[in-house]
Parts: C-alpha cells; structure tokens; sequence
C-alpha cells in the first residue's frame, strides 16, 4: 500500500554521497540522524561523567577524585545531559517523524534546520574543552547561579557563549517545527488529528520560544556584571543576587517540560499501538498538554522556597504547583483508560512505555512533595531531590525517548531489531535505575546533602547500593548501541506498518522511508489520520 | 492525485508563509531577549 509507492518518484530519490550528505543535509531524515547520533554520543559522555560522581560516592571519605573536580563533573554531567542528551534527543525524533506524520515533504525551513544541528557541535566542544583549562570546567551547579559561578576561571565566558549557541540553536529548531506543523501539514490533516506527538512538539516549541531567550537574558546580564561593571545580580553595586534565580526558574521550570513533554507525546503513540485502541480522551490529552505548559510559567519560584519569599508567595506558588497534577493526572488517567481492555502485547517499545508510566508518576509524586513549602524547607538541597529529578528525567523523559528508538527503529532502517536484546536492555534498566534511584530518597530524607563528594558513615549503606545500581545501568545502555548497529546492519525485514496495531500516515510509507517522502501530499481522512 | 500544477502552487504558497512565520517568531523570540536585558537595565 503506502502512499510513497503511489506519489513518489524514483527519480526524486537520489541522495548526496560522502561526507558533504552529512555536511550541507537539508533533508529532515538525515538530520534528525545526525541529531540522534548527537545525543547518543552525548548521552555517553554524561553517562561517564555520572560514573564518576557514583565511584566517588561508592564509600565516604575521598577515592578518585579532589572535591573540586567532583564538583565540575556534577555541573557539566547536568548541562551534558539536559542541553546535549535529552533536548537533541527529541529534537532528533521530531525531525524524523514529524514531516512524516503530517504528510509533509521535509521541514519548513530546511537549510535553518542544517544550521540548528550544526551549532550544537561546537557548542559541546566549546564547552568540553573548559575540563582542560586553568580552574576547569564549569563547577557552580548546573543552575549558575552567582556570585559563586561568577568566580569561576576562563571557564565562565565559554559557558555562557554555549548557553548562547544552544539558545540560539534551540529556538531556530522550535521556529521551525511551528513552522512545519502550522503550513506543511497535508490536505485534510487539521490541528484535531494531528498525532499526540506532533500535538506535544507544537507546545514545547512555544515553550522553547517563550522560555530560552529569557535564559539568554539573564547569562548576557552575567556576561556584563562580570566583564562590564554592570551589577544586576551584584548586591555591592545595588543589584540582587537572587534576581537571577528568579529568572533561571523562569527559564528552568518550563525546560524541564520542553525535557518531557515530547515524551509524553511518544508514549501517547505507542500506548494505543500494542493496546491496539485508540488513544481514550484525544482531546482532553491535547487540552492538558497546553495546560501544563501554560501552568509552568507560573511556577517558577517553588525551587526557591528556602531562599526567603514573602508568605502570600510562597502560599501561591505551592497552589499553583499543585495545580500542574491536575492536568498531568488527566495525562496519567487516560494513559491507563487506554490500556484498560485492551489486546496488550509487550514488545520492548510497550515495555519502556509502561515503565515510563509508573516511574514519572512516582517523580511527579515526590514532586508535588516538595511542592509543599514547609516539607520543602526540610527536603530542600537534599539527595530527595536529586532522586526526584532523575526519576522525572531517566526513567521518565530518557525511557520516553528509549521507547520511541524501538517504535520507530525498523520504520527507518527496515529491519526488525532483536527484540530480545532489547526486553534485555529493558529488564536491566527497568531494575537498575531503581537501584539507583530509589535509595537516594532515604538518603535525603535522613539529610544527606547533594553534590557533595564525601558524606557522614550513615549515609554509607545506601549510597553504595545506589553506586551499583548506577554501574549496571551505566554499562546496561551499551545494549542499546548493539541493538541499534545490528539493526542499521541488516535483520528481518520490516513491513511499511511494522506494528499490528500501528496508524496513520507514517506508516504508510515503506520501511525505510524514501529519501523524499510525501512530495505529494496525501489527502488525509479521518480514517487515515490517527489511530 | 494532485496536479503538477496544483502541487507548485501550494509549495509556494507554503515558502511564501514558512519565512513570514519564521520572521515573526524569530522577531519575538529576539525581542523577549532584548526585553528582559533593558527591563533590568534601565
């Protein structure tokens, strides 16, 4: 069937050879490739910095590393792992599927799309290469906040330039899904039928429009205090040291939604696929995806409880954080309600899904615990919300994404991969990442503080339980890597809709896709629009 | 099946939109960067 053998020509098919295919690509499958590729290699390099930060912590007293070595590596573990793994992750996947979703031939702005990715590059080089200077890498805390990490070496202008270049990067990438979603969509593919996942990147784009310039803002506004005499952040020259934590959680909020609503759009793909239903509550789904983000604007300062606020504040913004579990309780309902009586079958895909369910929800739990500002004074700058965030960010937007390489894997390669490696891969993360994570709440419940690299013998028990469970995690996600190269390399050959239970126009395509898809655009029904 | 020419007239109308939209989002973006230095600054 597929609509490519019917509108696409051979003769459009040919693909640029060498490295300038890669280079100058304006083609949204090569580049949504490349930032997979990306966020692979960055997700590694993170990875090995979190192992470090476990080894160090294996046993109290001081193993491998000096404190202020430890501290760099928690601060650029963080910026790796946010602004290098997670958000090209996504931003990978959406290039590939979503002009296929839609019908459309390739991304709006497709030479803009080139420059997105290619920044990202020598932004991690810039940024990288601040471990091999005099006062090394960035060590202040992920956060920046100053004056601490205006005290930083010749590191300091080169975090700011990437946070510059990723900015700038990011918001490029954000004009052009809006663009590609609002004009490129095919006849008869209107907003209401849009896939959930297309639907989760139109509103983390407006979040990232919304959200980095202000981030940009306010590291330009450190730029200045600290080679310009400026003194916004600075108390001595009249200014307010704790104006940039507003302003970071003005950005940092809504980023930990850009991190995890293109997942919440995955899942909501693959859920109705090996339940084989159609999604419960579409709607209600796009309604609450838009209030979360909406909602996250008006959060911010629930990270700053502690720093000293006003009681009216702190009263408003522990309500209006408890309001953002309404809507993601909808998500979570509807989720289940959708599973409910449905032909489940549980390949690797259905498995990261549903372990996605489960452990979001059990960060979003501790989440609205710390949403309560006096539990929040006891809580705060403790390993309980370390282990909060990781379980939102690994188990929850990182497994999202794990699930979305396994869905869409055989579409772009054409071969089914092995699904045992996979359940593999799944088992031992599924385990291990509660190992790891899961101890660090009784950590900080018994105040055991976060990024320091030695800590009281009370503490010791669990943190080395933690350390392994992080090792095994650690060295679990190389089967990743085998089962993505078996794949590429050959296997059981995929067919155009790969899952039983499978909708809509992506899968009408061959597996793998043609190099141009849909150069005619396909009229799209309601019955071809989505499962 | 769309016609040759059906099929060049929507892809320029699509260029013709793509770059507006991207000004205009590109301008806003800009704007709330700049915004927020010279709300602080002034």
């Amino acid at each position: 069937m597929g609509y490519a053998a019917v509108h696409d020509d051979d003769h459009h098919d040919h693909k640029p050879t060498g490295i300038g295919r890669w280079l100058f690509s304006t083609n949204h499958k090569d580049i949504g490739t490349m930032y997979l590729i990306f966020a692979l290699i960055m997700f590694f390099i993170g990875g090995a910095m979190a192992m470090v930060i476990r080894a160090e912590l294996f046993q109290p007293g001081l193993q491998f590393v000096d404190p202020g070595f430890f501290n760099q590596m928690t601060t650029v573990h963080a910026l790796i792992m946010i602004f290098g793994a997670l958000m090209p992750a996504g931003v990978g996947l959406a290039n590939w599927m979503i002009p296929m979703m839609i019908g459309a031939p390739d991304m709006a702005l497709p030479r803009l799309n080139n420059m997105s990715f290619w920044i990202l590059p020598f932004a991690f080089i810039l940024l990288l290469s601040t471990l091999f200077m005099e006062g090394g890498a960035p060590a202040g805390g992920w956060t920046m906040y100053p004056p601490l990490t205006l005290q930083l070496g010749d590191a300091f202008p080169f975090l700011i330039f990437t946070i510059h270049l990723l900015g700038i990067s990011s918001i490029l990438g954000a004009i052009n899904i809006i663009a590609t979603i609002f004009n490129m969509r095919a006849p008869g593919m209107t907003f209401m039928r849009l896939p959930l996942f297309v639907w989760t990147w139109i509103i983390t784009a407006f979040l990232l429009i919304a959200a980095m310039p202000v981030f940009a803002g306010a590291v330009t506004m450190m730029l200045t205090d600290k080679f310009f005499a400026t003194s916004f952040f600075s108390a001595a020259g009249g200014g307010d040291p704790v104006l940039f934590q507003h302003l970071f959680w003005f950005f940092g909020h809504p980023e930990v939604y850009i991190l995890i609503l293109p997942a919440f759009g995955i899942v909501s793909q693959i859920l109705p696929t090996f339940a084989r239903k159609p999604l419960f509550g579409y709607a209600s789904m796009v309604y609450a995806t838009a209030a979360i983000a909406f909602l996250s604007f008006f959060v911010w300062a629930h990270h700053m409880f502690t720093v000293g606020m006003p009681l009216a504040g702190e009263l408003y913004f522990m309500y209006a954080t408890m309001a953002i579990a309404v809507p993601t309780g909808v998500k979570i309902f509807n989720w289940i309600a959708t599973l409910w009586k449905g032909s489940m079958t549980f390949e690797t895909p259905m498995l990261f899904a549903l372990a996605f369910i489960v452990l979001f929800t059990i960060g979003g739990f501790t989440g609205l615990m710390m949403g309560i500002t006096p539990v929040d004074f006891q809580y705060h700058d403790t390993y309980f919300i370390v282990a909060h965030f990781h379980y939102v960010l690994v188990p929850g937007a990182i497994f999202g994404v794990m699930a979305g390489i396994y869905f869409w894997l055989p579409k772009w390669t054409g071969h089914m991969y092995n699904e045992t490696l996979g359940k593999w891969h799944f088992w031992l993360s599924a385990i291990s990442v509660n190992v790891l994570f899961f101890p660090q709440h009784f950590l900080g419940l018994a105040g055991m503080p976060r990024r320091i690299p030695d800590y009281s013998v009370q503490f010791a028990d669990w943190n080395m339980v933690s350390s392994l469970g992080g090792f095994v995690f650690g060295l679990s996600q190389l089967l990743l890597v085998v089962v993505v190269i078996q794949c590429v390399r050959g296997g059981q050959k995929a067919t155009d809709q790969v899952w039983e239970g499978a909708h809509g126009l992506e899968w009408t395509l061959p597996s793998p896709p043609p190099f141009h898809s849909f150069t005619t655009p396909p009229q799209v029904t309601e019955a071809t629009a989505h499962s | 099946m769309m016609a040759e020419k059906e099929k060049d007239e929507l892809e320029a109308s699509r260029d013709a939109s793509n770059i507006k939209l991207a000004i205009f989002l590109g301008v806003v973006a800009f704007g709330f960067y700049l915004g927020f230095i010279w709300y602080y600054f002034k």
